[in-house]
């Protein structure tokens, strides 16, 4: 399956980009929140310029006040300002890695000739385990399935004493797996836990 | 699907990371001894010249200046803030170039319902919504599908895909369609058709 990103090639890009959407956070929430905290500081700050300019009293300091103010902490620290400090630097910090990290979801891209699909990773790993569990011959809740971006790791909690079908299994899930056709590519991978357990 | 830029929010947070990290590197500089005087020097450079600014253009014009910055700014973020979402519409398909006079729409109830008529009854499937967006003149359609704990998505997929194809043939176009498929209800609690 060599598909791009999100689907064939002959895929609409309309749809393309939907998919990509789906698959990556907004960072709508932070974006704007930011966004509201800086117009209410440039509201403050251009009402404080205002005020000095009609020579009017200020709200709280005029905006010459301000710098001095901003100066003084500056030359004279306090451990109180080296915490403001701090406190800068990891809300810096956070909002760029919001920025810049991927943002992926758990969820990936599934090819199909005709739609774009995004499918939750708690679909296919439930699927998976399914699969392993009834081919195992095992009750639902003997077997788990982990995903990574490119690795489905299903393990089995076998009944003591009982030998599970392991090729069978692995067969199974294999080739779920080769029909989801997950983009980009999974690969599977069965294991038995080392001791049973009493059911 | 709305037709927010994703990559503006990227930048705002870049931009304001970036600002207060800055902000926050100041503050630590001069604490800490090693930096402490570079960091002060730069900041009374700094201070010197927004001194010398008032002193040569005058207090007001710098106040001027600076309060319609501000506003600019304000303005620019409160936009950005409450410009989102967008291009959300209720029409599936619209079809004004015929040779008819007048125009036809399809609303999203409709399509929803056929795709829901074609679906009944399976067990796969547990619930199915659509939604259409609207961005730069062409339609999309967003479906979402719920399917049971267990279910194969690709079965889930195949499914849909079949109704959306007969679909294309009995409307004559191939819309653009986004498929979502997430864990739902074990028994079908959103009715289906």
């Amino acid at each position: 399956m060599s598909a791009p990103a999100t689907g064939p090639r002959g895929l609409d890009p309309v749809a393309r980009r939907a998919a990509r959407r789906s698959l990556h956070r907004s960072r709508s929430a932070p974006a704007v929140v930011t966004l509201v905290v800086a117009a209410v500081l440039a509201v403050y700050l251009g009402t404080e310029a205002v005020l000095r300019l009609l020579d009017r009293p200020a709200l709280l300091a005029t905006p010459g006040a301000l710098a001095d103010a901003a100066v003084r902490v500056l030359q004279d620290p306090s451990p109180a300002v080296t915490a403001v400090g701090v406190a800068l630097v990891v809300l810096g910090v956070v909002l760029l890695g919001l920025a810049l990290a991927p943002g992926h979801r758990s969820r990936r891209a599934m090819a199909h000739e005709r739609l774009a699909v995004v499918v939750d990773d708690a679909v296919l790993a439930s699927a998976l385990t399914r699969t392993a569990t009834t081919v195992a011959g095992l009750q639902r809740g003997r077997a788990q399935t982990w995903l990574t971006r490119r690795l489905a790791d299903v393990r089995l909690q076998p009944t003591s004493g009982v030998e599970p079908p392991l090729e069978q299994v692995r067969a199974a899930v294999a080739e779920q797996v080769r029909i989801t056709a997950a983009v980009p590519p999974l690969r599977a991978e069965v294991r038995a836990a080392a001791r049973g357990s009493v059911s | 699907m709305s037709s927010t830029s994703r990559a503006a929010n990227r930048l705002v947070l870049a931009l304001a990371g970036l600002l207060l990290l800055t902000a926050g590197l100041v503050v630590l500089g001069v604490a800490v001894p090693a930096t402490a005087g570079p960091v002060a020097s730069a900041v009374d450079g700094v201070r010197g010249g927004l001194q010398e600014l008032v002193t040569t253009v005058g207090s007001p014009t710098v106040h001027a200046v600076g309060a319609a910055v501000a506003v600019v700014v304000a303005l620019l973020c409160l936009v950005l803030a409450f410009s989102r979402g967008g291009g959300r519409t209720g029409t599936a398909l619209r079809d004004a170039d015929g040779e008819q006079p007048g125009s036809v729409e399809l609303g999203v109830g409709l399509v929803r319902d056929v795709l829901r008529a074609g679906l009944a009854g399976r067990p796969e499937i547990s619930g199915l919504s659509v939604s259409a967006w609207r961005r730069r003149g062409r339609t999309g359609w967003q479906v979402l599908v719920r399917t049971p704990a267990g279910t194969p998505p690709r079965t889930v997929v195949d499914l849909v895909g079949a109704q959306v194809e007969l679909l294309d043939a009995q409307l004559g176009r191939r819309v653009p369609v986004l498929v979502e498929v997430t864990r739902g209800p074990g028994a079908a609690r959103v009715p289906l058709a």
